[in-house]
This record gives C-alpha cells, structure tokens and sequence, in this order.
C-alpha cells in the first residue's frame, strides 16, 4: 500500500496505437505528462481514442510504439497483471459483477494480492462508508439490487480498494441523472482531496472536465493534444474554434465558475476598529475619497458593520454606533459566479470576502469584471 | 399377466437396469461436459475455431443412432464401451454449442474490468466468465441429459446396459407374452428417469447460479 504517497506522475512519450486493418492510427504519437496526485480529464468527440488511450496506460492494449512511465518505471518492464494489480480502473456504468456480492466485488485487488480476511473485511468497510453507502446494508447485496448510482460509487470504492497510486476512469458517471452525477462529482472531488491520486477522467462533458479536472485535455482524432491546460486557461482562452466548440456558448459563465475569489485582486476599504472615531473616520474617508468603510471585529478581524461617509458627517463616538450590519459575507473558497450570486442577492454594492474568518477585501461587480478579462490576457501571455 | 404384476414379479431387475441407465447417461453427460467445456474454453475466443468445434458436434448429432451404435461394433465390439463413446458422442453438441454461446455472450466489459483490475487471463475465466456463463452452461448440459436420456435405450442393440433392453427385447417378440409389458416398462422407466434428473437439474441450478445473477 501507498498511503501516504497519494500519486504518480504519468508520462506518455510519442504514443501511439495502430489496430490491426484501420488505416489511421487511434492514437497518433501522443506525448504528455500527467502530474503526480492531479486530475486529468480527457474530453473530445467520440472516437477520437480517449478510451485507446487510457487503456494503453494499463497496458490492457499494448502500443504500436511509445513508451508510458508510471512513476518513472517503463510500464511495460512489468508484467501487465501486476502493473494493473497498482491502477484502479473504472468503467463505464461501473463495470460490477453481477454474480459476486457488493463486497466481493470490492475485495477483488486485495484477495488477488493475498490481504489477510481481516483486513479485506475492514477495507471493505472503510471503502464502503468512504463512498456513502451504509456498510451494514450494502455488503452482502448484488449489484443488480442497486441503484445505478450507488453501483457507480462500488465502481469508485472496488477501484479504491488496494490503495492505488493511479485511477483510470472512463465515463464512470456517464449512466445517471444530473442531479446523482453532480453528487457523485462533490464526492469524487472530497475522496481526492483526502487521497490525492493522479486520476485520468475520461468524459464527453465539458461541464463535468471543467468541475473535475486540476487539468483538461481536449483531444481531437487520433488523441491528438489540441489543448492541455488549466480549466480557467482553457475556457479564458480557447486554442481554436475546435476547443471552442466544446466550450460552448457561455464560457465566460464558466470561467467564472471555475475562478475563485481568494485568487483575483480585491477591492480594499477602509478598515477600522468599532471603538475608533466617528469623527476621524470621517475625515479619513473624506482624505481618501471613499464613501465606505467597513469595521472589524476586535480580535477576530470578521467584517461586522458597514458604515459610510453620510452617515458620519458631524458624528461623533465610537464608529460602532453607526451604519449597519454586515449581513452578507462570501468565503474565499468561493467561485466568482457565486460571488455575483452574493451581490445580485443582496442589495449592497460590496459583498465583503472573508477568509478563515478574516475580512480579506471586497467584491464588486467591477471587481468581477476586471478580474475575468486579466484571466483572459494572463493567458494569452502564456 | 398385468402390467403392475409383470412389474412387481421383476422388480429386482428392473431397479437394477433402471440404475444402470441412469448410471450410464449420467457418466457419459459428465464426460461430454467435461470434454465439451475443454473444446470451449480452448475455442471460444477465436471465431473460426468455434464454429469448427460447433460444425463437428452438429455433424456427429446428426448420424442417425442406430447407425452410430452400429459403427461402434467393429472398432469396440459390445458391451458397455460402445455404449459409452455413442452416447457421450452424442451428448457432446448441446454441451459445447452452449458453453461457447455462453461464454462468448459474456459481456466484454466485464472482462475488460477484470483483466483491468489485474486477473490473469485463467482467473478471468473461472472468477468471471465461467459464473456469468453458467445459467446457459446448465441448460446445455440439462438439454444433454434428457436426449441422452432417450438415445441410451439404444444402447441395448450393442448389448449396452439399461432400460433398452426391455423395450428391444419387448419389441422383438411383440404378441408373445408379457412382450408390451416389458416395452413399457422400459419407455415409462425412462420416462421417469427424465423427469427425476430434470427436477435435480433444477435443484442443482438454484444451489451453484449465484443469487445475484437470479435476482
Ligand atoms: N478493438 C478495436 N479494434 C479496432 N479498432 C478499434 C478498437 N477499439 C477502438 N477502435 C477504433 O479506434 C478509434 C478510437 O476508439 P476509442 O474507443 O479509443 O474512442 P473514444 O475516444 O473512447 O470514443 P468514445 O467517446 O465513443 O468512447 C475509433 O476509431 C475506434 O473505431
Ligand atoms: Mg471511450
């Protein structure tokens, strides 16, 4: 086992793959490198060789020509059953089988590399509650006696199961409905957050790459790399029309998705103490010539009041006696639509931006808007 | 004499042709399953050779069984040698048609998901695909059974064992005494037999088809 080690790097280097009587090549000298504890989603048109190509990484196709290292090891000096015994593979719809129990499904990589009973039996267990499904119920049921959800989440806890560095998943949500898939996505997303594997994610939906992927992969026939970059880079700046189609229309409303506000430039105010002077702050607005200032909590640092320059004119006593609460506040971990979200909801110009509990600064709609279109020239520079 | 007297007087024999035609059918099936599953495991995957495997069961199936029987005598004379080979011969097509059916309709993903996760390709074939083929496995062997059943009766013309050689020597003096007795018993003997295995086949269904391929 590996716990600690969460990932490993992948490198494709000039792969390709040729069927046997198919006059293009699948996958067309293909080099790329899949950062260690990473997810790497591929999306591109069916038949462009996403499949071919994950599966050329678990060696169940051998190349044509090309070399993958896993953790740097060429992975075809191993033998193909132990390489796979270290990837965990998914597949579409789950892949369950059917005669064997949820927990025999689960227990299959360990059984093969002779886990004692007792620690199969806890890991199941584990694995079990790790991906939300009670223990006590699902064991012992076949997969036929779930839903397809929770047969996608046996799919996840069976890939899981001997702690590998690396998971191929290929279109493993593609079977249920939105509202179970965005689900199965957050829980994706929390498990890597506690285990940091270097994932690839195969899927034909730019919305699920675009909420999923650390990177994104847009492959074109032959899984040719026509882009390969941070979701916010992709969707700031498409390469072409081809990845554009895949975008859609409204990438702007994506990227803003995809953005978060700990990591755009952000207003400031003038901060003040509730026991400061009314009157000196007052006069400290009118020298900087701004209308707001927001006061901090003592200590703590937490946005609590707004006031502004009006309410001020010719008060007097401590700052805190005047304006009013502050009611809403966004988290840093925030998406920027979420931030737009805040201030189209509320009535206030300026939502204030709190990280662990801390007033970092401030969110307009122009904070918004200049905070998109430096995404977009950060990366045409690149 | 009666029917039921003619059976109650020859009790003891009868019980005993009657084991020895169960006893026959059931090893010649179990020979013919265990060659057959070998020839399907060996060809199921290569296209050709399954048809190959197939085409030949089919054409044995179809030499007439007294022929067949009749062929056995000048390479293994009578007796219960050429009794065996004819009908495990025959026994063969069910079998193996049905074990390739079965296991080529094992669904690709599954064996895609379990060379993935790292089983060899004879852990493949006896954790995954031999259980997924197993409902139509059975059903060849059970279909096996109950022809085998009937074709065995003729088994008696090479002076094989069995309720044939009631019917045969029934049929032979038909008008003398207590002739249709003993062709009866012989046929409602098998009959039995048929309807015995089957319900066992039944059994044996429930207790080896894993629950979650029934449910
Ligand atoms: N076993 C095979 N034999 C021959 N050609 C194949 C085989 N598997 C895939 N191909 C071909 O290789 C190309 C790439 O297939 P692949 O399955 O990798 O595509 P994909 O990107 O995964 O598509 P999808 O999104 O539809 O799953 C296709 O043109 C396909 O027809
Ligand atoms: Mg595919």
């Amino acid at each position: 086992m590996s716990d600690d080690v969460g990932g490993v790097q992948i490198d494709l280097r000039n792969l390709t793959k040729r069927y046997p009587g198919q006059a293009k090549p699948a996958v067309d000298d293909v080099t790329m490198t899949i950062q260690a504890g990473e997810i790497v989603v591929f999306v591109g048109p069916s038949g462009s060789g996403k499949t071919t190509t994950m599966k050329l990484i678990n060696r169940l196709i051998e190349p044509t020509s090309g070399e993958i290292l896993i953790n740097g090891e060429d992975a075809r000096k191993k033998k193909a059953d132990e390489l796979r015994r270290h990837i965990g593979y998914v597949i579409q719809a789950g892949g369950l089988f059917p005669h064997m129990t949820v927990a025999d499904n689960i227990a299959i990589v360990p059984r093969i590399l002779k886990w004692d009973r007792k620690r199969i039996a806890e890991r199941v267990e584990e694995l079990l509650t790790m991906v939300g499904l009670e223990p006590e119920i699902y064991t012992t049921r076949y997969p036929r006696q779930l839903s397809g959800g929770q047969q996608q989440r046996v799919g996840v806890a069976r890939a899981l199961a001997a702690d590998p560095p690396v998971l191929l998943m290929d279109e493993p949500f593609g079977a249920v409905d939105p509202i179970t898939r965005a689900k199965l996505q957050d829980e994706l997303l929390a498990l890597q957050d506690e285990l940091s594997k270097t994932i690839v994610f195969v899927t034909h939906d730019f919305d699920e790459a675009v909420k999923l992927g650390d990177r994104i992969a847009v492959l074109a026939e032959g899984s040719r790399i026509v882009q390969y970059a941070e979701p916010a880079e992709i969707l700031a700046n498409p390469a072409d029309d081809f990845v554009r189609g895949f975008i859609g229309e409204n990438g702007a409303m994506k990227l803003l998705n995809v953005t978060r506000v700990a990591d755009i430039d952000l207003d400031q105010a003038l901060t003040v103490a509730p026991e400061a002077d009314a009157a000196e702050v007052h006069r400290e607005l009118a020298d900087r010539d701004e209308h707001w200032a927001v006061v901090l909590d003592r200590g703590a640092g937490r946005p609590v009041r707004w006031v502004n320059r009006e309410e001020l004119a010719d008060a007097s006593g401590p700052v805190e006696d005047f304006g009013g609460p502050v009611d809403v506040t966004i988290s840093g971990r925030s998406t920027l639509q979420e931030a737009l979200e805040a201030l189209l909801r509320s009535d206030a110009e300026l939502v204030p931006v709190v990280v662990k509990r801390r007033y970092r600064g401030l969110v307009t709609l122009n904070t918004v808007q200049q905070a998109i279109a430096s995404l977009r020239e950060k990366a045409k520079r690149r | 004499m009666s029917f039921w007297d003619y059976v109650t007087s020859r009790w003891d024999l009868l019980l005993f042709e009657t084991y020895q035609h169960a006893s026959m059918v059931f090893q010649c099936v179990l020979l013919a399953t265990v060659i057959g599953l070998a020839v399907a495991v060996a060809t199921y995957r290569t296209s050709w050779l399954a048809n190959l495997a197939t085409g030949t069961a089919s054409v044995i199936f179809t030499i007439p069984s007294f022929a067949m029987f009749g062929l056995m005598i000048p390479v293994f004379g009578l007796g219960v040698v050429p009794s065996v080979v004819a009908l495990t011969l025959y026994a063969l097509l069910p079998i193996i048609r049905n074990c390739i059916v079965g296991l080529s309709g094992v669904d690709p993903a599954m064996v895609d998901a379990a060379r993935g996760m790292g089983m060899s390709r004879a852990m493949v074939l006896a954790r995954v695909e031999l259980p997924l083929a197993w409902p139509v496995i059975l059903t060849g062997v059970r279909v096996s059974t109950m022809l085998t059943m009937g074709v065995a009766a003729i088994a008696a013309y090479v002076s094989g064992p069995g309720l044939g050689d009631e019917i045969f020597s029934g049929l032979a003096r038909l008008g003398g005494a207590n002739a249709l007795n003993a062709a009866l018993a012989g046929t409602l003997g098998i009959i039995l037999l048929a309807l015995l295995f089957d319900a066992a086949y039944i059994l044996i269904g429930r207790l080896t088809t894993s629950r979650g391929l029934r449910v």
